[in-house]
């Protein structure tokens, strides 16, 4: 069977891969206004253990930074192999994000990282923007970065080892964070002492700004049940650990682990403008098919925050441990990636993790 | 009575041992399938909690957390 066959996809669309040989791909963020010219960066993936990849407009990929991890990581998924380099996002000005674990003596802390670039293929410089938030060497850790309106938004995982530090106005975990780009805090924050924007979450992997409510939209991972989309309203509480489903537009019960999520604007055409597409991940590490996850799901969200329509979009039926894990809409299509890819990762060896691309046939 | 198997099913698709709460402890005593059989008795530090991401436990619809310190679901 071809990799390609290994998604089930809807007969008015195609999927292609466009990027290969990527070692455990997490997140996909695209250049926005991305220069003419072969050579000229179009987006860049985070690799779960150190590495950002930048692929050009023709495709080629090139190693953007690496070493970014202090640790050796360890490779046990699910467990203490699933944190590293998460979230990443490009400002206008060429400027690239990334979240990321690190070690500080024997404790993992959380940090945002900004890379500067004359020519978009190369770091060459590395600034901590922000930092020493405890964390875990395992999920919940920092996740997503946007960027809107000049500030960046940070999704910070609760840790996972004291939920109760979601609802600690002094604590950063479990939170969706504004900060500035230099990392100083926004005088227009709900509290302009804090760089707090809301509270109350668990494990926010996905982030994305819909144009048609100018709102963050937010995916958060649930513990036994009750994993979550929500809308996030500056100062608002989203209630964990008490509930997931504080202020949440759409929960599924039972859990499918949202990792990436994106609004459609013209990619698709008209019909799906305006829709999320959301990326369950399932079991952090199984092979083949399984009851949860490996899918991407449709949903159309109404203008009173209500999920009126619902459907599986696009799903893995090949035999190995690929997923969709980060989800991005380029100028044209949707782009995924599928974490382990056909063969999987184990220590010391190459990961076949991929980029694919779902485009309207 | 446990109402999870205690079957080499199970124990393949258990994830504790790359929970952050797994120590060197149980690692040694080869505890694992908490959920079957009990909860250990090597002194815990709640590190964090994998129940809700694992196969055994989605299958049969648990909905707790740290079966390492709580014992068998009933």
């Amino acid at each position: 069977m071809s990799q390609e066959m290994s998604w089930k996809i809807q007969k008015a669309f195609r999927i292609a891969k466009v990027a290969s040989g990527l070692s455990l791909p997490v997140n996909i963020a695209f250049v926005p206004n991305p220069k003419p010219g072969k050579t000229a960066p179009f987006f860049y993936v985070t690799e779960l253990y150190g590495q950002i990849k930048v692929v050009t407009n023709e495709l080629k990929v090139f190693t953007f930074a690496d070493k970014l991890l202090n640790y050796e990581p360890d490779y046990k998924m699910p467990g203490t192999g699933e944190s590293g380099v998460i979230g990443i996002v490009v400002h206008e000005n060429g400027d690239v994000f990334a979240s990321m674990l690190y070690r500080d003596e024997k404790a993992f802390k959380n940090r945002v990282v900004k890379f500067t670039t004359k020519d978009g293929l190369k770091a060459e410089k590395a600034e901590t923007i922000l930092d020493n938030i405890p964390s875990i060497n395992a999920a919940h850790q920092v996740q997503a970065l946007t960027i809107r309106e000049g500030k960046l938004f940070v999704n910070v995982g609760d840790g996972m080892i004291d939920p109760e530090v979601a609802q600690n106005d002094n604590d950063l975990r479990g939170k969706i964070l504004r900060i500035n780009l230099d990392g100083s805090i926004p005088q227009d924050n709900p509290n302009p002492k804090s760089s707090i924007y809301a509270k109350g979450l668990r494990n926010p992997f996905g982030a994305a700004w819909r144009k048609s409510d100018n709102h963050l939209y937010i995916s958060d991972n649930g513990p036994a049940v009750d994993d979550r989309i929500a809308k996030i309203l500056p100062g608002e509480n989203y209630g964990w650990p008490a509930s997931m489903r504080t202020n949440s537009i759409f929960v599924w019960w039972y859990t499918e682990a949202p990792t990436g999520i994106d609004f459609a604007e013209n990619q698709f055409g008209l019909e799906y403008k305006d829709h999320l597409f959301v990326a369950l991940f399932g079991y952090a590490y199984v092979e083949g098919k399984t009851d949860k996850g490996k899918k991407i799901v449709e949903m159309v969200i109404d203008k009173r925050d209500n999920v009126a329509y619902l459907n599986e979009f696009v799903r893995y039926v090949g035999e190995g441990p690929a997923s969709v894990c980060g989800l991005a809409f380029g100028p044209d299509g949707l782009y995924f990636t599928d974490l382990h890819g056909e063969v999987g990762m184990k220590k010391g060896e190459k990961s076949g993790g991929n980029v694919w691309k779902i485009t309207k046939a | 009575m446990a109402k999870i198997a205690d079957t080499e099913e199970n124990l393949k698709k258990c994830i504790c041992t790359g929970c952050p709460s797994y120590n060197q402890c149980m690692k040694d005593k080869i505890q694992e399938l908490f959920c079957a059989r009990s909860k250990t008795d090597c002194e815990l530090t709640r590190n964090g909690c994998l129940c809700g991401a694992c196969p055994v436990a989605s299958e049969n619809r648990l909905d707790k957390m740290y079966y390492c310190q709580i014992g068998a679901a009933e």
